[in-house]
């Protein structure tokens, strides 16, 4: 497998974000996902970078969607593709198989 | 209702890909709002994202033809006046002083200032921010560099045509701009 199939720390923490956010998963919303649930204080810029490479690699797609209303702002959707879904998986079973075994101390 | 801080609003709106600006910006001031106005997060937030945008710029290929810019209008210049400057020592060594007049100066700034012209078409508005600045540090250093020897006018009209020029070249980009560069510019 070579070594871009694999996701970087940070680039399966806002795959999981996108992942867990469905159909809701625009910049902000991500970070405030990796905030709440990693407990990791993300800056916008590197979440909309980190989105940006991953989208450069096919494993998210994005779409732009329209204000609700006159005085809304046109946000960008993000969702997870297949191959995206399919690094999340590999990262997930390395990850599994590399913490077999390991016993942690302190 | 407070505004957002000023200086850390307009270093995100350098930074940032101008595709990506009304996004991250956008998402700024609503996180902004829900938390009070707090200037502080604010600044932090944008502070800390500024590597990022740049480094999201640069994969996009997005800085490289203002760098080309920054290059073009400082390095040919200088490159013109010692050239120049090497021509008249050997033609007429010793009226180089009046040859140093108004002719060469006028030569010089119609020179730089086309090819800041030039530049300017390449580079985009938020390219400028960088490339006026670093284009006068290399007009100066340029003039050290070359004898030293150019008269304190020379240097300012210098700094202004680059400036003006620049600015002309990508007014004139943004006037007559091909559709397939928007994300770009």
């Amino acid at each position: 497998m070579a070594k871009g199939d694999y996701l970087g720390e940070f680039e399966l923490l806002v795959m999981l974000a996108v992942a867990r956010l469905d159909n809701d998963a625009y910049g902000m919303e991500v970070r405030r996902e990796i905030e709440s649930t990693a407990g990791r204080d993300a800056s916008i810029g590197a979440v909309y970078a980190t989105l940006d490479r991953l989208e450069g690699k096919g494993l998210v797609r994005s779409r732009e969607v329209a204000p609700e209303n006159d005085s809304g702002r046109t946000r960008r959707l993000y969702l997870i593709t297949a191959d995206g879904g399919r690094a999340l998986s590999r990262t997930r079973e390395a990850i599994d198989s590399m913490w077999q075994g390991v016993k942690v101390r302190g | 209702m407070s505004r957002p801080p000023v200086l850390a609003r307009w270093l995100v709106r350098i930074a940032c890909p101008p595709c990506d600006l009304p996004h991250v910006l956008g998402d700024l001031d609503a996180e902004f709002a829900l938390r009070g106005n707090s200037h502080s997060w604010y600044s932090r937030q944008a502070l800390r994202s500024l590597p990022a945008v740049v480094a999201m710029g640069l994969r996009r290929w997005d800085w490289e033809c203002s760098l080309l810019a920054i290059f073009m209008s400082a390095i040919a210049p200088i490159l013109f006046m010692e050239a120049w400057w090497r021509y008249i020592l050997c033609q007429i060594p010793l009226k180089a002083d009046s040859l140093r007049g108004a002719d060469f100066a006028l030569l010089s700034l119609l020179f730089l200032g086309a090819v800041s012209v030039c530049a300017g078409t390449m580079s985009t508005p938020r390219g400028l921010w960088l490339a006026v600045p670093l284009a006068w540090l290399f007009v100066l250093l340029g003039g050290a560099a070359t004898h030293n020897t150019y008269p304190a006018w020379f240097h300012v009209s210098s700094l202004t045509v680059v400036a003006f020029a620049l600015a002309a070249g990508a007014w004139v980009r943004r006037k007559f701009d091909h559709p397939s560069d928007e994300r770009r510019a």
